[in-house]
């Protein structure tokens, strides 16, 4: 049952925290509330031992995947859909962050919710996030992730919401439910064309070749080969942008900072906003096929990942900060996977789930120890008060920043940076604005350290020191966040890179290839992007640090939901990117009324027209009705009187039937 | 003396049309029976008339017939109008239309 000829079993994966949920909601009611955390934790951790156990087999058995299959869910016709499950290296590292940092998040949560009235319901929703996250990256086929897809954005939704007695956090979480929604929906008929197409098996996608050189697919009204690729390809692009909070569909994300502070790190920066990527990453095939479709990714990338820095320079919020970073990030690894550099994306992702929760995680600590203060204008000084927090912070700031050779950050962003420099799907525009954001990633990061942890309080907040639960998780994280960089060294530096080296068997001939062999290039370029890293800090410390004068108070409070928040600062530049470049006014004014007078209009229609027919039909009813009910009054004078006429039209007829 | 067949139609015409009227636009059971008691007659008369003027039995035999039917017809509508009037205080075919069953 737990092993498959000697190979450890994959269904263990998900169905441990699916248990573990099932347990919380089962005897939510019975059980004391601390004992929810107990069991989600001890489920989560099973299930990354586990994981490690399956990852462990896979790479030193050498394997190239695992398949599991256990019975078919959905089969009509090419509608193949069974549940199955695969393990290869793109799962492994998608597996090792959902289960393992999906612990240190659970360990944390354990602490920071002590005294939530919602602790049981909290537990099991992160339980079953976990779940539905494990069976996204293990599944073998398309339709089974996409279980795991809509399961992780229902538990999103409730997450969100959590906080369900304010009204501001349940339209956050409406919101983020419906511009997902949005986007699955693109990502359903991209995986009914696949299915048509060539099945939806992960091992069938080497399928598309063949459908790249037909010019003729039955069945699909005369379109080519290369043109029902690119169309699914922009299925699944804007699918993965809906989810992982790409343009155009990013405005949710900001927003779903209105949940706890754990299930930001856990979903909205570490696992589920990185669906997306994953999901690209699967259908790499696809995507390579055509160069139309990895520019379109390349470019959504790149424009992300400069709205994402551009917004976060001017947050006051500090989730939000932390938020638009985490968009800004996603878009540079949709930037890889437009390169075609399909492991480095995945390599990103990595690093990025490791710094972004534990920025997030730390900035928990920060908010609880001053009882939910987010805006950053009313911290500093806390470098003394929360040294530990203060370090951990550092190491996650540094590591987003991407300060040279020590950090994570700096290896798997450099990384992405000199491919799109160098293959042959990259271009020197993006890569330029690309090292733009890099820069303005370095200011932001340490505008955060030195508004709030450098300098004197700004306001006098008794501060209530985090205990050991919020601050282990965090000293992990940062371990992680700078030693995970070594596991993919530069070509340059003389040594194999392991991670890339070890993904070229899943990836195999698909991973673009530099076309610039020069060492001199490479080592500029990674020099550039390292002094655009120091450079940012060094803007950070002439701009915000503590010496100058405090930055004045924005007036007014952080922005929510709705874009009438009073803007915070007199320049009209820095409102706008305030708030986000103004996208959510722009969506009301555009998609939110246009459909708002659509469905006037329609409701119109369906008043006058179609109401109309059936009123119609029932005025005819009712006088078939009014004629009945003459005779059927009940009195015996009314039927004596229809026997009479009945009768005198019979005789009638008869005698002038007999005349003739 | 022979029986003059057109007035003798013509009457039982008027005493038919008269009876229907009579059930039609009247409320008060007694008069109702009372009127289908003139349609009967009225066309017992029709009989007759036409009997004589064919000379033959068949109409006056049937109308021998007719005669017990109309008597049990209203002892037994007479017994129903009492049952009425013990049941509704009331004779009235309208109000005993419209009351429910209690």
């Amino acid at each position: 049952m737990f092993y498959n000829n000697g190979l450890p079993a994959l269904w263990l994966i998900p169905a441990l925290p699916a248990l573990g949920a099932l347990i919380i909601f089962i005897f939510a009611s019975r059980m004391p509330a601390r004992a929810a955390g107990i069991i989600a934790c001890s489920a989560i951790s099973l299930s990354f031992l586990w994981v490690l156990n399956v990852g462990t087999t896979l790479v030193l058995g050498n394997h190239h995947h695992f398949v599991e299959h256990h019975w078919n869910w959905i089969a009509a016709g090419p509608f193949q859909g069974s549940a199955s499950f695969y393990f290869d290296l793109v799962t492994f590292a998608f597996t090792f962050v959902v289960a393992g940092v999906g612990l240190l998040i659970h360990l944390y949560s354990y602490s920071y919710m002590k005294g939530d009235a919602g602790e049981r319901r909290y537990f099991g929703y992160f339980n079953l996030f976990a779940a539905a996250m494990l069976v996204l990256v293990t599944a073998e086929n398309a339709f089974f992730m996409f279980l795991g897809w809509e399961g992780v954005g229902a538990c999103s939704f409730f997450l969100i919401g959590h906080w369900y007695q304010k009204s501001e956090n349940t339209v956050a979480a409406t919101k983020a439910f419906l511009v997902t929604r949005l986007g699955d929906i693109f990502l359903l008929i991209g995986l009914f064309l696949t299915a048509t197409l060539v099945g939806v098996s992960f091992s069938q996608q080497s399928a598309w070749t063949q459908v790249a050189t037909s010019s003729f697919i039955p069945g699909f009204g005369g379109l080519t080969g290369p043109q029902l690729i690119l169309i699914t390809g922009i299925c699944f692009l804007l699918g993965a942008a809906g989810k992982s909070a790409q343009v155009p569909l990013q405005v949710w994300l900001p927003d779903a900072m209105a949940g706890p502070t754990p299930v930001s790190a856990l979903i909205h920066a570490a696992t589920m906003v990185t669906a997306g990527v994953y999901l690209i990453a699967r259908f790499h095939i696809l995507f390579a096929l055509s160069p139309n479709l990895m520019l379109a990714v390349a470019i959504v990338g790149v424009l992300t990942a400069f709205y994402g820095a551009t917004s976060a320079f001017v947050q006051t919020d500090i989730k939000r900060i932390l938020a638009y970073s985490t968009i800004s990030q996603i878009g540079y690894m949709f930037l890889g996977l437009g390169v075609g550099a399909w492991s480095l994306a995945v390599f990103h992702f990595f690093t990025h789930a490791f710094y972004k929760a534990l920025l997030f995680m730390a900035a928990g600590t920060v908010i609880h120890s001053l009882h939910n203060e987010q805006n950053i204008y009313n911290m500093g000084g806390l470098r003394t008060k929360l040294k530990g927090t203060y370090l951990a912070f550092l190491a996650g700031a540094a590591s987003l920043a991407g300060i040279p050779f020590i950090t994570a950050g700096f290896y798997s962003k450099d990384a992405i940076l000199w491919n799109t420099l160098s293959t042959k799907w990259g271009s020197p525009v993006i890569y330029g604005i690309a090292m733009l954001t890099a820069l303005m990633t370095a200011i932001y990061s340490f505008r955060l350290i030195f508004v709030v942890f450098h300098g004197t309080p700004r306001k006098d907040i008794h501060v209530h020191l985090p205990d050991r639960l919020l601050t282990w998780p965090l000293y992990i994280l940062a371990f992680f966040a700078i030693v995970a960089g070594f596991l993919n060294l530069p070509i340059v530096f003389g040594v194999t890179p392991i991670w890339e080296h070890s993904f070229a068997r899943v990836f195999g001939e698909w991973q673009a290839e530099p076309l610039i062999h020069s060492h001199a290039v490479e080592w500029m370029a990674l020099l550039g992007s390292g002094v655009l890293a120091l450079g940012g800090a060094g803007i950070a410390w002439l701009l915000y640090s503590p010496a100058k004068a405090p930055m004045p108070e924005p007036a007014g409070d952080i922005a929510t939901v709705e874009n009438n928040t009073p803007a915070p600062y007199k320049a009209v530049w820095a409102n706008f990117l305030f708030h986000g470049w103004k996208m959510d006014g722009f969506y009301n004014k555009t998609f939110v009324r246009g459909f708002r007078i659509t469905s006037g209009v329609i409701a119109w229609i369906d008043r006058v027209f179609v109401d109309g027919i059936f009123e119609a039909i029932q005025a005819i009813v009712r006088g078939f009705h009014a004629l009945v009910i003459f005779f059927q009054n009940g009195r015996v004078s009314r039927y004596a009187m229809v026997m009479l006429f009945g009768a005198v039209a019979i005789i009638t007829i008869l005698l002038i039937g007999s005349q003739r | 003396m022979t029986l003059p067949i057109n007035e003798a139609l013509i009457l039982s015409c008027i005493l038919f049309s008269i009876g229907v009227l009579g059930v039609v636009v009247r409320r008060n059971i007694i008069y109702v029976l009372m009127c289908i008691e003139i349609m009967m007659n009225a066309a017992g008369l029709a009989f007759v008339a036409a009997s004589a003027r064919h000379g033959s039995l068949d109409g006056q035999a049937f109308f021998l017939f007719v005669l017990p039917v109309a008597a049990a017809e209203v002892a037994i509508g007479l017994a129903i109008a009492l049952l009425i009037f013990q049941r509704y205080k009331t004779l009235d075919l309208w109000v005993v239309a419209r009351t429910k069953e209690a």
